[in-house]
């Protein structure tokens, strides 16, 4: 990691300092920093942990989640189970329901009952616990 | 579609009359030609409206038409 | 450090230990029964799931297509249906309740 970081730091000197120079002085130079570079963040890209979810689901098990959908859907259920690809089952759904007019406004106080319901992973827009959360504004329909 | 529910199905409403939805809206009525993994359908004698049936014909196509699978929305028994 | 260890791997175990309840299952459950499918649009299907392939892709049958809050039905289909994976956004065992 060190080393890397250093070299890294080298040779964005040496772009600075290339501005100020004749280009074709620093050419060759500049060029074989620049694909050790790029060969460098290649491999720091497959050092990345893969199929690895980046949140712990588990710790909302049983717990109120909000979830966003891709096309405007909002549901809040309690997590019940999920896998791999972020599909979700959630228990005690309710969604809320939307301007039909403009499908990307909720309405605060309108909401249906979906029951235990299976979410797709692949539509999922944002997933967030209910509880230590607070609503600062939403649209009231009258 | 590698799975066996969907091929099956396919492959047994080939040459029947079926109902073809896209995400836009657009249904398409005709008799089920040929279909692929993708979606891709081709359908013969189709007839074109919006949403629903019973809504104008908006467009005929007395041979043969061919369906984009990526904006198939469903495909459906008539 | 030792500590958080300690606790993660029992939080892990506590949750192995649970009967894991897993989306695709649930959906394999309801074959044979009433399901309601919503869209990322505001369409949504009510139907009998007759099968479901890798992809989601879902077959149903005698199939009730609605648009708008349930509120305005669009078309009723008899036969089955193939309704394709990619927009669909929620689906629930059972029906409308």
């Amino acid at each position: 990691m060190k080393p890397q970081s250093q070299s890294s730091a080298d040779s964005t000197k040496d772009s600075i300092s290339n501005d100020s120079q004749p280009q074709s002085q620093q050419e060759s130079h500049s060029t074989h920093h620049q694909s050790q570079q790029h060969h460098q963040s290649n491999k720091k890209k497959f050092e990345v942990p893969r199929r690895e979810a980046i949140v712990d689901l588990s710790k909302y098990k049983d717990s109120k989640v909000r979830v966003k959908l891709m096309g405007g859907r909002l549901v809040i259920g309690i997590l019940k189970g999920y896998d791999q690809l972020m599909n979700l089952v959630l228990d005690e759904t309710i969604e809320y329901i939307r301007d039909p007019t403009d499908p990307y406004v909720i309405q605060k106080d309108k909401t249906r009952n979906l029951g235990l319901a299976v979410i797709r992973g692949n539509v999922l827009l944002t997933l967030s616990p209910v509880d230590g959360s607070e609503i600062i504004y939403m649209q009231t329909s009258d | 579609m590698s799975s066996t529910v969907s091929t099956d199905f396919l492959s047994s409403i080939i040459g029947r009359p079926v109902s073809v939805k896209l995400h836009s809206g657009m249904l398409y009525q005709g008799k089920l030609e040929s279909i692929d993994g993708f979606m891709n359908v081709a359908l013969s004698n189709a007839t074109e409206h919006y949403e629903n049936s019973n809504n104008g014909l908006l467009h005929k196509y007395p041979n043969e038409v061919f369906v984009r699978g990526t904006q198939v929305l469903y495909i459906s028994e008539i | 450090m030792d500590s958080r260890i300690d606790t993660l791997s029992v939080s892990s175990n506590t949750t192995a230990s649970l009967p894991d309840i897993l989306p695709l299952e649930i959906i394999d459950k309801a074959i044979n029964q009433q399901v309601w499918i919503l869209l990322q649009s505001q369409r949504e299907f009510i139907g009998k799931l007759i099968g479901v392939d890798d992809f989601v892709n879902v077959i149903i049958e005698d199939v009730t297509e609605y648009i708008e809050d349930g509120e305005s039905r669009v078309m009723e289909h008899h036969g089955r249906m193939l309704l394709s994976g990619n927009s669909i956004a929620i689906i629930i065992p059972g029906g409308r309740p």
